[in-house]
């Protein structure tokens, strides 16, 4: 990552490295007690526990067979051309009830937290006029297009853990 | 990925921002039936169930939690476990939690504030038909999109009949 692009995601992330350590707050889904009933949560954990916590867990596991999994794998979209986009785009996201600059401030906290290691450098926190652009083009065929976004990756050498 | 699942969770994660709209063009259309556009109605027999008992409601905001109107059931569409064998926080004995959930928000009558409930199912016995609850209030636009309940949210584990739905605090709302 050159030094100037880490500075802005410094600057951009400070608070979504403040909100990625505190992912242990994120609470479990089950086998474990509900949280404290006064629990809080810093924003973006908040977005994300409220809009996308409930298919995608708290870790960002995912549901094998069922919801993909983000954890260690959704920045890999990153590198290829249409995979930025496609974050916007994928029916969960394009379509939650989240604000256009919300939906780019649970985007970038789910990179930062979730994926860190597959950003790759030179990576520009989204903003919310980059949201506005690309969400109305909601996909009503992800499968389609992640399959080919898949087969790009795949001819540069990344490969994604099965669905 | 297994074709049913698959074709399921498409038909979930695909219908998710028009899901309210067409439910709400369901219930004007059917009279205030769902329209079964769902992959399997979760209270299947919402219309025909003679043996399906409708919850009470006290009348108000209720401290009781195998009532319709417990503060945290603000945005509940199924049946109470706290009917079921089970208890708000608790699956009843022989069926298990759906690995998903919906979340929504309710506010607590005496706090005035808003606290973050995720609606889970139990799933793998047959529906439990005791203390049906349908409260829409949280289907408001702010909630609209994924936090339809109307939705099947067995539809992660592994046997898909829905028994029915607890509701967790998950935290105060910021
Ligand atoms: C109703 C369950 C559900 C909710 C809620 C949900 N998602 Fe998803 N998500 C899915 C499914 C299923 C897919 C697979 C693509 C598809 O079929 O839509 C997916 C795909 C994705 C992908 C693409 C990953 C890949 O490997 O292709 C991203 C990124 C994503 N979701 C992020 C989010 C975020 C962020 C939220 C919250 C704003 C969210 N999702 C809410 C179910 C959900």
């Amino acid at each position: 990552m050159r030094s100037a692009d880490k500075d802005r995601l410094h600057d951009g992330g400070a608070r979504l490295i403040l909100a990625a350590l505190a992912l242990l707050a994120i609470p479990a889904l089950a086998g474990e007690p509900p949280p404290p009933s006064h629990q809080k949560y810093p924003a973006p954990i908040q977005l994300y526990v409220m809009n996308c916590w409930g298919c995608h867990k708290p870790g960002g596991e995912g549901i094998p067979g069922t919801v993909p999994r983000l954890r260690d794998t959704v920045g890999d979209f990153l590198h290829v051309p249409g995979g930025r986009e496609y974050l916007i785009e994928v029916p969960g996201v394009a379509g939650s009830a989240l604000s256009n600059a919300e939906v780019a401030e649970v985007l970038n906290w789910m990179l930062m937290t979730f994926s860190k290691n597959q950003i790759p450098p030179g990576f520009q926190p989204y903003t919310e006029a980059e949201v506005a652009k690309y969400r109305p083009r909601e996909l009503n065929n992800v499968q389609t297009v992640r399959a080919e976004l898949v087969s790009k990756l795949a001819a540069q050498g990344i490969k994604l853990p099965p669905q | 990925m297994d074709g049913l699942v698959e074709r399921l969770t498409r038909s979930v994660a695909q219908r998710t921002s028009r899901r309210s709209f067409l439910v709400r063009l369901g219930q004007i259309a059917m009279g205030g039936a769902v329209l079964p556009l769902l992959p399997i109605d979760r209270v299947t027999s919402k219309a025909g169930a003679q043996t399906m008992q409708e919850g009470h409601s006290s009348g108000g905001a209720s401290g009781d939690d195998t009532t319709c109107d417990y503060w945290r059931y603000c945005a509940f569409d199924g049946f109470l476990c706290t009917c079921c064998g089970g208890s708000i926080t608790e699956c009843p004995a022989g069926t298990v939690a759906s690995p998903t959930a919906w979340v929504g928000t309710c506010k607590h009558p005496g706090e005035a504030k808003e606290y973050i409930v995720a609606y889970r199912d139990c799933c793998g016995k047959a529906q439990c038909n005791r203390c049906m609850c349908d409260n829409n209030q949280g289907e408001m636009p702010i909630y609209r999109t994924q936090l339809n309940n109307d939705t099947v949210w067995c539809f992660g584990s592994k046997e898909m009949a829905y028994h029915c739905t607890t509701a967790v605090i998950l935290g105060e709302k910021a």
